[in-house]
């Protein structure tokens, strides 16, 4: 009953601190299960041992009781046969000498008391006792367990004849003490087994957990990320050690792969950069390149209009009525040789707008444009070309169009002139007509001619550089075969296009298509 | 504009600099044929030491060249008390575009763009003279 109370406390602690007992540390639960299963061991065996001891002492006092009957039995049995109180008495205090005999009590046949060590008050007669009164009738001794004592009877019979009854009682106080030492055995020894087991287990836990507490705070280097640190558990089981030494394992190969890893990435790093460097570099001398490139289109540039100029401005000179004189065949050949270098530097400016245009560099602004303005500047530039061949030009600006439009005014001369100029080249008689109008959120420039017209297959790569429509034409018109891939460039840059309608014999228009900005009117005052 | 008078700037001082022999002798040519005494510099070192001893009417500077270019002339000239209210025409082969504001931002009166020819050179100087009012007086037209 005591172990059973225990577990049943033990089963109680167990599930109220459920929560907690998984969270202990390992030498607390350690300690926590060692005392128990020791404590309940130690009462176990105890309580085993205390009541067979108790069994023991209690058929001793038993066999006790019975002898002493006997004795008695033997020692009165003459003197109750003949009533002789005083012997009885005599003997029996004899008796009652003896250790543990509380009392004893000699009855008659009728269940009288003869003699009696105690009280007699108590037992007066038989009759009051229900145990004594069925001694008389059985033949064998009989005992009886009380609180404190044990009381034992017996007949006293001589042949068939009762002749009383012989009645004692034993002190159960030396039961009780041996059984109260042997308690006080059991508990001391229980408190010196939880002790035991306390420090038994303190001892043990802590070669079992030092070594675990030794591992934690070594690899929580390895968890920080400090692969550096050996891992070395001393002492401790060998299933410890054999952790401390598989995760020392671990950690030399997790450090060996970052080594590796770090050193890969250090060598990536090196290459990386040597190719980034590379790039740099490349990328430098790309630059410098498209720099050098566009320094030598503009020395170019310069260096080549420059002789140009010069013969430009003699020529201009000669031919300009400023007293020079010439014969009508130096003049001819003056006259050529301007006409020469006009095309000339018209083929180098076309081409530097190309290469301008092609290397990205050609920069278009957008200003307030009138194109009435326009229109009468183009009319002025060419018209003398319509004079020379004697071909009527019209010019035509349609009101649809806004006063002001935004657009790169230098970009649009260049389409337009190009356009006139060659409309001018291969009309030989008729007319050539600038047309300039809105078509909804756009404006077209359209040249027409009543020139020679161009052939269907021409139409196709008639605005590619340097193709006219047969060799022949280029002999017979002169000519660079820049302008149109120039004109289709400039407008495909400005967000437009180039189209062309052409009959054979009949004439040509080619008309630009470009979007269609409207200036706002307080930015008049920015053109002229 | 066709018919522009040969005595127009006659008897003018006038410093020409450009570092081209071919185009300061189409300058002369031209500008010889309408009357003006031409004078030449190859640099704008030598344009300031012409300027400061010829007080030229006005001068026609190219703006690229060694030594000094025209950049710098117009700045050094237009420092100098004596020299800064003769007016200056820059001359370039290259018009880029805000080139015509950066020139007027630099000092320069305006600029004429190359290749000078016998017919469009006088034209457009023409405008450009007629528009400074301290050389307009003196235009024999």
């Amino acid at each position: 009953m005591h172990s059973a109370m225990l577990n049943d406390k033990q089963g109680q602690k167990t599930t109220s601190r459920h929560m907690q007992w998984s969270t202990w540390s390992l030498q607390r639960q350690l300690m926590t299960v060692v005392t128990a299963i020791g404590l309940a061991v130690v009462i176990g065996i105890s309580l085993v041992f205390i009541l067979r001891q108790n069994q023991t002492l209690k058929s001793q006092l038993e066999e006790r009781a019975i002898t002493t009957l006997i004795s008695i039995d033997v020692a009165t049995i003459d003197e109750i046969y003949f009533t002789n109180v005083d012997q009885i008495e005599t003997i029996v205090t004899n008796f009652t000498e003896m250790s543990g005999i509380r009392a004893i009590r000699i009855y008659d046949a009728d269940g009288r008391l003869l003699v009696a060590t105690d009280d007699t008050t108590l037992g007066a007669s038989l009759t009051n006792d229900p145990y004594a009164v069925t001694l008389l009738q059985i033949d064998s001794p009989q005992l009886e367990w009380r609180s404190d004592r044990l009381v034992a009877g017996q007949r006293v019979t001589v042949g068939n004849q009762v002749l009383g009854v012989i009645y004692v009682e034993l002190s159960t106080s030396h039961l009780n003490n041996q059984l109260q030492i042997s308690l006080l055995q059991s508990f001391v020894s229980a408190i010196l087994v939880g002790i035991f087991g306390v420090v038994a287990v303190l001892f043990v836990s802590r070669s079992l957990t030092n070594p675990i507490a030794t591992l934690v705070s070594q690899t929580r280097f390895i968890a920080h990320g400090d692969l550096t640190k050996p891992i070395y558990v001393q002492g401790g089981s060998s299933e410890i050690t054999d952790l401390g030494a598989t995760i020392e394992e671990m950690r030399h190969n997790l450090q060996k792969i970052y080594t590796e890893l770090e050193q890969r990435v250090a060598e990536r790093t090196v290459e990386l950069k040597l190719a980034r460097d590379e790039a740099i570099a490349a990328q430098r001398v790309a630059d410098e390149n498209s720099r050098l490139k566009s320094e030598f289109l503009s020395t170019m540039s310069h260096e080549l209009r420059t002789p140009l100029n010069a013969i430009e401005g003699f020529t201009s000179i000669m031919l300009g009525g400023m007293g020079i004189e010439l014969s009508s065949r130096a003049e001819d050949m003056v006259k050529r040789v301007s006409s020469n270098s006009k095309r000339l530097l018209h083929l180098i400016n076309d081409f530097l707008d190309l290469s301008r245009i092609e290397s990205g560099r050609l920069e278009l602004i957008k200003e307030p444009i009138s194109p009435q303005r326009l229109a009468r500047k183009w009319e002025a530039q060419v018209g003398v070309l319509a004079e020379e061949k004697g071909i009527l030009f019209t010019v035509d600006v349609n009101p649809d169009l806004p006063p002001l439009i935004l657009s790169d005014e230098d970009a649009l001369s260049k389409i337009a002139i190009n356009l006139l100029s060659n409309a001018f080249k291969f009309t030989h008689k008729g007319q050539v007509s600038l047309n300039l109008q809105r078509v909804s959120n756009e404006w077209i420039i359209a040249v027409s001619d009543t020139g020679i017209g161009i052939p269907l297959h021409a139409r196709e790569y008639i605005f590619d550089e340097f193709r006219q429509v047969d060799g022949s034409s280029k002999r017979l018109y002169g000519g660079t075969g820049l302008g149109l891939a120039l004109v289709q460039k400039l407008a495909r840059v400005m967000g437009g296009n180039v189209s062309l309608q052409s009959e054979i014999g009949e004439g040509s228009t080619f008309t630009v298509t470009l979007p269609l900005e409207i200036a706002e009117e307080n930015e008049q005052g920015a053109v002229l | 504009m066709s018919k522009i008078p040969p005595d127009l700037l006659q008897g003018w001082d006038i410093v020409v600099i450009d570092d081209e022999p071919d185009s300061l002798e189409i300058a002369r040519y031209i500008l010889d044929f309408y009357g003006a005494h031409v004078h030449t510099a190859t640099n704008g070192k030598e344009g300031i030491a012409l300027v400061e001893t010829i007080k030229p009417r006005f001068v026609i500077s190219d703006l690229s060249m060694p030594e000094m270019d025209g950049w710098e002339f117009v700045q050094e000239l237009k420092s100098t008390v004596y020299t800064k209210d003769i007016p200056v025409v820059a001359l370039t082969a290259h018009a880029m575009k805000g080139d015509r504001e950066r020139a007027i931002g630099a000092g320069f009166h305006n600029y004429l763009t190359k290749p000078l020819t016998a017919t469009t050179f006088m034209d457009e100087l023409l405008i450009l003279l007629l528009d400074i009012p301290q050389l307009s007086d003196y235009l024999t037209l």
